[in-house]
């Protein structure tokens, strides 16, 4: 399945997600993305760069030494609130710069929305 | 006349039978305890209210075996005969006892909060119905659930203050976490939780609140989060509104639940 094939799959099975973007950290760009309604570039790009800060950037690095975590393995998961918008980000356990930016419209339910992404994550990163 | 006319004779039986019937205490009392719909508790708690005439108390548990008893008759909230709940709220420990003179009664907004905490990310909730011993000691005509409805409208917003939004989601998680440590006009004013956790708390938070001093009109309210795999690992949190900061270390499995209590206000 194509990446945006995944994405679009993660958002029909949560309607609550309002963009999902398949990131590449380290070349700090989005390459795939699916939304109900498309985001300009510019806001991809600093999707891109807070994700790229929250799972490999100075915080992480800094709570992942003051909180004895592996950097290499650690942080998996970050979440930014500013207001009332949610980002959820994952890091891929199988490839360090592959990511996933979620912009969800509620908490609820978000433990099954962070098993299913990661699932999705995953089968991108294998290249499924 | 009495006696000379069978009919009105057996009509007046009839009517004195219905009411020696209607003065002894109602039989038909659930036993056992009921589920109600979790998806709304607030709204199915008050539906038992309402629905509530003869004097009953209404023993009210959800799945985290936190239990609320009110008792109520006329569909009104005339006290609380028991609460608890594992939020240590400074407040909440005056309501078990008090009876409800009447709406004015300044404790009706504390018992909406009680509530609002009771059910706070439930799944499971129950009630059991159970004759109040006495109920002629009942003096007091209670508040209902309109005023109820009144007294939450008229409370501010949830989040309007910065500090009692924090007091708030730090009284709200306890249970929730591994540590934490509350952070106010620039100073660690609270900490709580396991040692290993802690001290990783504390330094953290020296080096937020060296950099809150560059962004001290930092607006509104944001919340960052790290974490491991969801299986086991261990999440930190960092939440801020206005110059209140709290820091969290909790399981992987709470992460949501205190995702959505802090967007709670």
């Amino acid at each position: 399945m194509r990446i945006a094939g995944w994405l679009d799959s993660l958002r029909r099975d949560f309607p609550e997600c309002k963009l999902a973007a398949f990131a590449d950290l380290s070349a700090g760009m989005v390459l795939a993305s699916s939304a109900d309604v498309p985001m300009p570039q510019e806001r991809l790009d600093r999707l891109c760069a807070t994700a790229a800060e929250l799972l490999a950037g100075d915080s992480a690095r800094r709570i992942a030494a003051v909180c004895a975590q592996p950097l290499d393995q650690w942080p998996a998961h970050a979440m930014a609130i500013d207001g009332d918008e949610i980002g959820l980000f994952l890091r891929s356990e199988h490839e360090a710069s592959d990511a996933l930016c979620c912009l969800v419209e509620t908490a609820q339910g978000m433990e099954d929305f962070l098993i299913s992404a990661r699932q999705k994550l995953d089968a991108i990163s294998a290249g499924q | 006349m009495p006696g000379n006319d069978p009919h009105h004779d057996a009509q007046v039986a009839r009517l004195s039978a219905r009411l020696a019937a209607l003065r002894r205490p109602s039989a038909v009392v659930a036993k056992a305890r009921r589920t109600l719909e979790a998806a709304n508790p607030l709204a199915a708690i008050a539906n038992e209210i309402d629905e509530t005439l003869l004097p009953r108390c209404l023993n009210f548990k959800n799945d985290r075996g936190e239990t609320m008893g009110l008792d109520v008759a006329s569909g009104r909230v005339l006290s609380v005969a028991h609460m608890a709940l594992q939020a240590d709220a400074h407040d909440f420990g005056s309501l078990p006892g008090h009876a409800f003179f009447d709406a004015d009664d300044p404790k009706c907004a504390t018992l909406i909060r009680a509530m609002q905490v009771f059910c706070q990310d439930i799944s499971e909730l129950t009630v059991k119905a159970t004759i109040v011993p006495e109920p002629q000691g009942f003096t007091n005509i209670g508040v209902s659930l309109q005023t109820l409805e009144q007294q939450v409208m008229a409370l501010p917003p949830a989040g309007a203050d910065p500090q009692e939004r924090m007091a708030r989601f730090w009284t709200a998680s306890r249970g929730l976490v591994l540590a934490a440590v509350r952070c106010s006009g620039g100073e660690i004013a609270e900490t709580t939780g396991a040692p290993t956790e802690l001290d990783h708390l504390l330094a953290l938070a020296r080096d937020e609140l060296a950099e809150a001093d560059a962004e001290a009109d930092a607006p509104g309210c944001r919340a960052l989060a790290w974490g491991g795999g969801m299986e086991s690992s261990v999440f930190y949190m960092v939440l801020g509104c206005a110059n209140e900061i709290a820091l969290i270390a909790l399981p992987a499995r709470n992460f949501g639940k205190l995702t959505r209590l802090w967007l709670a206000g």
